[in-house]
């Protein structure tokens, strides 16, 4: 399985992973203690946790601690996608609507930092 | 060389021919069909265009149910035109049709083609695939099929108004050029002013186009600048548009309240229905539109699109519709920076489409719900679906065709590819490409052949009109009526026996005879409820107040249609039987017996409407020329002299009909079914404002099956003490009593009625069961003591049924059933009352009683369908899984009918107006002019058009000028107008007139003026101005 990764990725993802241990620890820890908090049921009833919320606030999170760019958002999105897309053609319809839910959360941060990425201020040139 | 030429010749033309081939596909749709015609529901295809055309040049329909408002519907004043122009050129109707449909058709697909090659130059196998995922997708289906004015201008003017900007924006074109490509969008788009939220959508997506813009290149300089080309887009637009704009805002403006639905202007909000089956997963794939999954509950098939099977079902349409928002996220991972401005601003439409389009379903519909109640005005768009769809399609068309320039341009950067590699994938992206083109237009296919007018289904909306429809159209036109034509039967939705069925009526169509009928869109209309009251009578034979109403709702002839797919009873033999003025097949136009009363007329006698909304059932027994006004009207109050001429009507609150009412609008509970009625009394209430004379006028429908003999006088109870009403005369209507005095304050009427129980041994005391029994299971007499009741026992499968006729059974009166029931074991107590026909079942209410181990009294009321029936009742003995099955006991089985029977009382007056008299001219639909003769003392005149503010009196003398007097205007038998006027001479000329007519008068000059400026500025510019710099 190691051997189907090309070298290069392998060595960019170890490079990321080494300059990244500290926020990698806390995105998990902050996703765990979400799934302990929902599974206690924390702050019912008046904030429900569920599913969605953890996966919006994974999402949102993974900006700042992992450095997660549009294009890793977005690619976040298709994967959801892909998967609704599997679950309404095997017709389990109330799953497929749920995880596009995931998926619109995914493309609307996405478009957002696709436009902040794309945002260019244009400068005077000092004469 | 030659073969160079022609290849040469095929690129560069080829797409165009391919482009037009696509534009001629509505051919196909008719062209196999002679004499047919695309119409029916919500596509009202004009049988004259010429009539259609000039309604729209005035901003008041008075065709239809008494007049409205129509300047939302002017905005149709060119989509018309370009029926009116191939019509006029002697082209026939379905050549008419098949020219609009191609012409709209091309302008989507090179509007949308335009954008294209503003986005992607020299790309023409790209602009193509933009052009096919633009102009064939799901949502526009039922743009297509219902050939919706508004949607069509919005999907056509989209394109070409964000290319405009983007020209302006690149530099491509210069002010002229643009103002006059502008003023091409703003004309295909006025079409979309008919819904103006549809309006709003087409500039929403080049406000999203304008922020894109200044993303990607923020300077204030920039700012500046594309704000400047922004709103000169954006002014040409409005500005073109403004004959309609002006009308239309002063009605909204003065019809909707910011804050309030838009139930305020009388339709239903039904943005909740049209959201529930808009879940991202379903708008995402374009298929949110309900009538998608009305189903048959018994058979699990579309109701109303046939093919919509095929999407839910089939393998290869299932995930084609996954397809499009999966390429438009993947060409963000392959995003080229050179074309980063589109990127943004079709992602930005493709977010908020998504949002927009789910509309009120969750979990985002809250975020819609707080902007529908919030947002001033945004109730407006409450139809979210079919308003916002438009911009996520175009993003997908966007986003898809990047998706592969970005591919083709980052293969053309490989280095490591030789040139020979390069090429063949190219062939391989092209090859892709093809096939996705080809892929939409399969997966479009009902679009591409027709069938989204479901040549199958016995209601499609491919209708050969027969050729009495345009005799009656030719004959009414020529005919010039002065008064109205109502309808029968009073179906909402008319649905004749060839196929065509619609929300307004047919006549509309083809003539401009004002017409009455029943609206679905206007229930909640006064009209209507004058229009529900005429149906009533003339089902119920009342011929005297039919005819009383008639003359207020200005009606004269009666067209019965006997062609009409309805449950509706026939007309009765009394109206049936009159003077047929012309006959057109199945079409029978009946002079209706009237006293033929003008639109416009003086008033004798004012009759103040103390009826509690119940107005309409006093206009049956007013005189031709009273008229009947609400007393709390500030206007009516203000008039110092009206307490001379006024009276009171009162109509007095039936305490049966009350029960009944209150029990059918309520929601289905126990308490009101728990408790015994008596209806073998009738208590009517009212209040009397002042003590003075009243005569008492009884509706006479049905008084001798309810024990009333109107022979002799009528022994009853005022206010718990006997009194004798003596009967005056009586017609087919009403029993007119002699006048009593009654003194202010609250009375009670009491009736003792004879209302016997129609079911012959509902006590089952003869010797044997006589009623037919349903099922497995067994019913028996059992006699115990005096008392006898019925054993029903049942151990089988299914239930069974003792089935007991209701003779005689009328189905113009509701009927109250009772019955005592004994449950011993097993399942509830039921009643089971079915309505059939000798084909149908027409209706079947169930009421199962609760558990209940002792003898319990259960009565509730059955509102019949008025259609001819028969109806039985069934006692059930249910089934039960239990093995020892169920047993009860019925007994005392009644049925009454119900007396809802109005009571009115007219305080005695015997001071009358002296009224003029009027004759008058109309001009058009929004101005009258008349003259008022032997006018002594006050005046009121009536004018018999729904009633608005924006209805104006203007006096004038003789010479034509106008004369400086404030006349009070107010509302007159629920729904017309009245204004009075006073102090004047004998005789004085007057205009009516409708007053936002002026804002589309003054609308239009801007508008032409503005069109001519725009053309003037680009010829000069382009030939005049280019040509004097040459010379220099």
């Amino acid at each position: 399985m190691n051997n189907l990764i090309p070298e290069q990725i392998k060595k960019d993802i170890q490079v990321w992973v080494t300059g990244h241990y500290f926020q990698i620890a806390v995105f998990n820890l902050i996703i765990i203690l979400m799934f302990l908090l929902y599974s206690a049921g924390y702050f019912d009833p008046y904030l429900r946790i569920t599913i969605n919320i953890i996966v919006l606030i994974g999402l949102i999170v993974s900006i700042p601690l992992l450095n997660a760019g549009s294009r890793a958002i977005l690619t976040v999105a298709i994967l959801f996608w892909l998967f609704a897309a599997f679950l309404r053609v095997v017709k389990i319809e109330v799953w497929a609507e749920r995880t596009v839910i995931y998926a619109y959360e995914a493309l609307l941060l996405g478009v957002i930092l696709l436009i902040k990425e794309n945002i260019s201020f244009s400068q005077k040139r000092k004469t | 060389m030659k073969n160079i030429l022609i290849i040469r010749f095929l690129k560069k033309y080829l797409p165009y021919l391919f482009l037009v081939s696509l534009s001629l596909i509505p051919l196909f749709w008719l062209i196999n069909r002679p004499g047919i015609l695309i119409n029916g529901s919500d596509t009202n295809f004009p049988l004259n265009p010429e009539i259609w055309f000039t309604r729209r040049l005035f901003v008041w329909n008075s065709v239809v149910n008494a007049g409205m408002d129509f300047s939302s519907s002017m905005a149709g004043l060119f989509f018309h035109f370009l029926q009116f122009l191939p019509y006029k050129l002697g082209l026939g109707l379905q050549q008419v049709q098949i020219f609009t449909l191609i012409f709209w058709f091309a302008a989507i697909i090179f509007s949308s083609f335009f954008l294209a090659k503003t986005m992607l130059p020299k790309k023409r196998i790209l602009q193509i695939l933009f052009v096919v995922f633009y102009t064939f997708n799901t949502y526009i289906f039922n743009t297509w099929e219902n050939v919706k004015v508004a949607n069509l201008a919005l999907v056509a003017a989209i394109p070409l108004v964000i290319s405009i900007y983007l020209k302006l924006v690149g530099g491509k074109i210069n002010l002229a050029k643009a103002g006059l490509l502008a003023l091409v969008g703003g004309i295909s788009l006025s079409g979309a002013g008919i819904n103006p939220a549809y309006f709003l959508t087409c500039l929403f997506s080049l406000a999203i186009f304008f922020l894109a813009s200044l993303f990607v290149d923020f300077s204030w300089q920039n700012v500046l600048k594309k704000a400047k080309y922004f709103l000169f887009v954006n002014a040409i637009v409005f500005v073109v548009n403004l004959f309609w704009i002006l009308p239309t805002t002063n009605y909204i403006f003065k019809s909707i309240t910011a804050t309030s639905s838009i139930q305020s202007i009388g339709y239903t909000n039904w943005i909740d229905s049209l959201s529930e089956n808009t879940s991202l997963l379903n708008v995402a794939r374009l298929q949110g539109a309900w009538d998608w999954y009305a189903v048959d509950s018994s058979t699990n098939t579309p109701l109303y699109i046939p093919y919509a099977y095929r999407y839910f079902n089939n393998p290869f349409f299932i995930g084609f519709s996954l397809v499009f928002l999966f390429l438009s996220i993947l060409s963000f991972i392959f995003f080229e920076k050179e074309k980063k401005l589109y990127y943004l601003a079709f992602s930005i439409a493709l977010v908020l489409g998504l949002f927009l389009g789910a509309g009120t379903h969750s979990p985002t519909g809250v975020v819609f719900r707080f902007l529908v109640t919030k947002v001033p005005f945004f109730s407006l768009f409450r139809s979210p679906w079919y308003i916002f769809t438009p911009l996520l399609f175009l993003s997908y068309a966007g986003l898809i065709s990047l998706l592969f320039y970005s591919l083709s341009e980052k293969m053309q950067k490989l280095n490591s590819l030789q040139i020979k590699q390069i090429k063949t994938l190219r062939m391989l992206l092209n090859s892709v490409v093809l096939l996705l083109i080809l892929g939409n237009l399969v997966y479009n296919y009902p679009l591409v052949m027709g069938r989204i007018y479901r040549p199958a289904m016995s209601d499609n909306f491919l209708i050969n009109f027969p050729t009495y429809v345009f005799d009656a159209g030719k004959w009414l036109n020529e005919s010039k009526f002065e008064t109205r034509v109502i309808g029968y039967p009073n179906d909402e939705i008319e649905r004749f026996s060839w196929g065509y069925n619609g929300v307004d009526s047919v006549l509309g169509l083809i003539s401009n005879q004002e017409t009455l009928f029943s609206s679905l869109n206007q229930a909640d209309f006064p009209i209507s409820r004058v229009i529900a009251e005429f149906y009533r009578t003339v089902k119920r034979d009342e011929l005297s107040s039919a005819s009383l109403i008639a003359n207020k709702l200005n009606v004269g002839v009666l067209w019965d249609k006997k062609d009409q797919t309805t449950l509706s009873l026939p007309l009765p033999a009394s109206i049936a039987d009159k003077k047929h003025l012309a006959v057109f097949g199945k079409w029978e136009f009946l002079d209706f017996p009237t006293n033929k009363l003008a639109k416009m007329y003086t008033a004798d006698k004012i009759f103040f409407d103390r009826s509690n909304t119940k107005g309409e059932k006093i206009l049956g027994l007013l005189a031709s020329q009273s008229i009947l006004v609400n007393p709390n009207d500030s206007v009516v109050g203000s008039i110092a002299k009206t307490s001379i001429f006024t009276a009171d009507a009162i109509v007095a609150g039936n305490s049966q009909a009350t029960d009944y009412w209150d029990f059918i609008n309520t929601k289905s509970n126990l308490i009101d079914r728990l408790t015994s009625r008596n209806l073998e009394k009738v208590d009517f209430t009212f209040q009397i404002e002042k003590q003075a004379d009243y005569s008492l006028h009884l509706e006479r429908f049905k008084l001798e099956e309810f024990g009333l003999d109107i022979g002799s006088n009528l022994k009853v109870k005022l206010d718990g003490k006997d009194v004798e009403l003596r009967v005056k005369n009586s017609d087919d209507s009403f029993v007119h009593f002699e006048s009593i005095v009654l003194a202010a304050g609250e009375h009670q009427l009491s009736f003792g009625l004879d209302n016997k129980n129609l079911i012959e041994d509902g006590n089952f005391n003869q010797s044997v069961l006589t009623y037919e029994t349903e099922g497995e299971g067994e019913f028996q007499k059992i006699a115990e003591g005096t008392a006898s009741f019925v054993v029903g026992y049942n151990a089988s499968g299914k239930d069974a049924f003792l089935n007991v006729p209701l003779t005689p059974f009328d189905p113009r009166l509701p009927y109250m059933v009772e019955v005592k029931y004994k449950q011993i074991y097993g399942n509830n107590a039921a009643i089971v009352i079915r309505q059939q026909n000798t084909k149908n079942m027409i209706k079947s209410q169930v009421e199962r009683f609760p558990n209940y181990p002792e003898w319990k009294n259960f009565s509730f009321y059955y509102q019949p369908v008025e259609t001819n029936s028969q109806t039985t009742i069934s006692l059930v003995v249910s089934s039960v899984k239990d093995a020892l099955g169920t047993k009860i006991l019925y007994d005392d089985l009644a049925v009454y009918k119900v007396f809802t029977n109005n009571l009115v009382l007219l305080e005695k007056n015997t001071n009358k107006l002296l009224p003029g008299e009027v004759s008058f001219v109309k001009v058009n639909p929004t101005l009258y002019r008349g003259k008022v003769t032997k006018a002594t003392g006050g005046n009121i005149i009536v004018f018999s058009d729904n009633y608005s503010a924006n209805w104006k009196m203007r006096l004038v003398n003789s010479n034509g000028k106008k004369l400086d007097f404030d006349v009070p205007h107010f509302s007159t038998n629920l729904y017309a107008n009245a204004w009075y006027l006073d102090n004047l001479p004998e005789s004085y000329d007057f205009e009516i007139y409708y007053e936002p007519q002026n804002l589309f008068i003054a609308g239009m000059t801007i508008s032409l003026l503005a069109a001519t400026t725009i053309i003037g500025g680009f010829v000069y510019f382009r030939f005049i101005h280019k040509t004097k710099k040459l010379y220099e």
